[in-house]
């Protein structure tokens, strides 16, 4: 899937990064949708279709690992199997990679963000399996 | 002759006109005399008091002069009774000699010469009045002896007492001359007794430090003791001692002071525990506020990573503008703002950060709104707070409220009770919160830091102060949070105290408000 074509939902508790995400993703036409914290998110998640779900770690009122687990079990017992590409966004010490392994996230993009590391996570996540080999194999 | 009591002579015999005879012979003696007119009699008076000499007639009914007389030998209280027999009929030699064998010391006969008989009698108590001096001379000699023999006991067991201690234990003349030197001395300062006997207590005092003893000998002088005082001591190979010494006067039995006894502890190893011991506990104060810098490292990265990120976006915004030849103003100032405001949240942290990096306790007092110091405090740590869903609740503080302070120690205190009340919360499940309140009351302004745990057990209560004391799991706590807090409050003249009638755990800190406004 191309960027272009995919809905991110970004949840960040910091309004101005939220802000420069956004602006880098319009620059890429791909469809933005924003969160302050996970719980805000899930509620967004019940009535959009999602392709990638963009989360900081630590959040007031529901933090990232929150919602992902949320979501995961949401998404098992709707047996919809419907769940959206994760990306987390770590600071210092947040979370191990292996723990984020183990709740299925698919990549993880670390704070400082820099532009083209965070469009080129959601790319990544986007591609089918094939496509990414193929990119490896070059 | 010496006056003296009159002792009794008992005068035995059946007929009435015999001892009226001897009555009137031996009146001159001025001695007691007692009639008995026959032996039972005279036996009865025996027992009853002490009699010196008795004259006893041969002949008597029932019980004669023979028998009674062995009587009385045998009797082991009559032991020192001399016995005179007095005889008309029975004067042969036999008859003597059974008199003498039974036990009498003289053997009279009738008709009595009235001079022979004074004289035997006189010298019989002359013997019986010689041995009982003699008695009384030889049981104040063994009770004199028995007291030299116990004095000598005790101090044989002083001298040991003296002699193994381990403090040097040396006595002096009142000029100072020592005069004696224990064991105890010689290993301590490595002068054996010979040698340092004679010489002058002066001799130990190092000569820089000679006008110490001054002080010390006017002491004793007016008859006070001195007791640990703490001084350095020369040895004999010129190491230098710390010894804690305590001098008394010596007393003659008169109460007049004729020496003094000086008792010097080696303090050196003492001195050296202590001194560790306060180097160690600066270490762990120091460690105590790394490790609260530690705790709150996490936090502060992260608060950084953010701000950072805006900064890194927004410069980034402006480079691929740049690159792209499309520079649109209007976007240049959104993200110059963006860098601008992202950067002076930076610089506040990091210029709250010094209240912990720093010591402060040799900080100038200074006029400070507690506001700042409760905003400064936060920026540390309600990141923590916020990232762990514990809800931190601050109120609006009136920045009319200064007080004089050092603001690095009163930070340091707050971000203390803060961190253990975050501390407390961490693990627990449920809403969490941590209240923070000012209230001015003046004098006084109350800061308080109260939590939604379940409160400081009762039983430990009364410790929670004390150093070391932590509830914390082994590696979290140092136990020196709050006690160290305490000691901060008290510098500035208020309290840091447990409010024991909250439900919950509740730290108030009462600090005087500054007298300017």
């Amino acid at each position: 899937m191309e960027l272009k074509d995919a809905t991110v939902l970004l949840v960040d508790d910091e309004p101005m990064l939220l802000d420069i995400f956004r602006e880098w993703l319009e620059d890429e036409n791909c469809h933005v949708l924003t969160a302050g914290d996970g719980a805000a998110a899930l509620q967004i998640l019940r009535n959009h279709h999602v392709d990638v779900l963009v989360s900081d770690v630590r959040m007031p009122v529901m933090d990232g690992i929150l919602l992902v687990k949320n979501l995961t079990t949401y998404a098992g017992a709707s047996q919809s199997n419907y769940l959206p590409k994760m990306i987390f966004i770590t600071g210092f010490a947040d979370l191990e990679p292996r723990d984020a392994y183990d709740l299925g996230v698919e990549a993880m993009v670390q704070k400082p963000v820099r532009h083209a590391e965070l469009v080129g996570a959601i790319r990544r996540t986007l591609r089918s399996p094939e496509e990414s080999w193929a990119e490896s194999s070059v | 002759m010496e006056s003296r009591e009159p002792i009794n002579i008992l005068l035995v015999d059946d007929q009435p006109a015999r001892l009226i005879s001897y009555e009137a012979i031996l009146s001159d003696l001025g001695e007691n005399l007692i009639k008995a007119r026959s032996a039972n009699d005279a036996l009865d008076c025996l027992l009853k008091h002490p009699i010196a000499l008795v004259l006893v007639d041969v002949c008597m009914p029932d019980l004669d002069g023979f028998e009674l007389t062995s009587m009385i030998r045998n009797h082991p209280r009559l032991q020192k009774t001399a016995v005179i027999l007095v005889s008309g009929l029975l004067t042969e030699d036999v008859d003597r000699l059974r008199g003498y064998v039974s036990g009498a010391v003289d053997y009279v006969s009738v008709p009595i010469v009235p001079e022979i008989l004074r004289a035997k009698v006189s010298v019989f108590t002359d013997l019986f009045l010689k041995t009982e001096a003699l008695e009384r001379l030889n049981e104040a000699l063994s009770e004199t002896t028995r007291k030299l023999a116990s004095a000598y006991e005790a101090s044989r067991l002083l001298a040991a007492i003296v002699e193994s201690s381990d403090d040097a234990i040396i006595g002096q003349s009142l000029d100072g001359t020592i005069r004696s030197w224990n064991a105890g001395a010689e290993r301590l300062y490595g002068y054996c007794a010979e040698e340092i006997l004679g010489c002058n207590i002066s001799r130990l005092t190092p000569p820089e430090r000679s006008e110490e003893n001054g002080g010390i000998v006017g002491k004793l002088h007016k008859g006070e003791g001195v007791d640990h005082v703490e001084t350095v001591h020369a040895c004999k190979d010129g190491t230098l001692l710390e010894v804690s010494l305590t001098i008394s006067p010596i007393r003659s039995e008169s109460g007049e002071i004729v020496g003094v006894s000086q008792m010097a502890r080696d303090i050196t190893e003492r001195k050296r525990m202590e001194a560790e011991i306060e180097a160690k506990k600066e270490q762990l104060v120091t460690s105590a506020r790394l490790s609260a810098l530690g705790m709150m490292a996490g936090g502060i990265a992260h608060e950084v990573n953010n701000p950072l990120g805006i900064i890194q976006g927004s410069a980034e915004n402006m480079l691929r503008m740049a690159e792209s030849g499309s520079v649109q103003i209007p976007a240049i100032l959104k993200n110059c703002n963006r860098i601008m405001g992202t950067a002076y949240r930076i610089s506040r942290i990091v210029r709250s950060l010094r209240h912990i990096a720093r010591d402060g306790s040799a900080d100038q007092f200074r006029e400070t709104p507690v506001r700042e110091i409760v905003e400064d405090s936060l920026e540390l740590c309600s990141e923590r707070f916020r990232a762990h869903n514990i809800r931190l609740d601050v109120p609006a503080v009136d920045s009319q409220t200064v007080i004089a302070c050092r603001e690095v120690q009163i930070c340091q205190v707050l971000l203390n009770l803060l961190q253990n009340a975050f501390d407390e919360l961490v693990n627990s499940e449920g809403d969490r919160w941590v209240e923070l309140d000012v209230t001015c009351r003046p004098p006084w302004v109350a800061i308080s830091v109260r939590d939604s745990g379940q409160g400081i057990v009762p039983e430990n209560r009364p410790h929670i102060m004390e150093p070391f004391f932590t509830t914390k799991p082994v590696g979290q706590g140092t136990g020196l949070g709050l006690s160290i807090s305490r000691s901060i409050v008290l510098e500035h003249e208020g309290t840091l105290e447990l409010d024991q009638s909250s439900p919950h755990t509740c730290f108030v800190m009462k600090l005087p408000l500054s007298g300017g406004t």
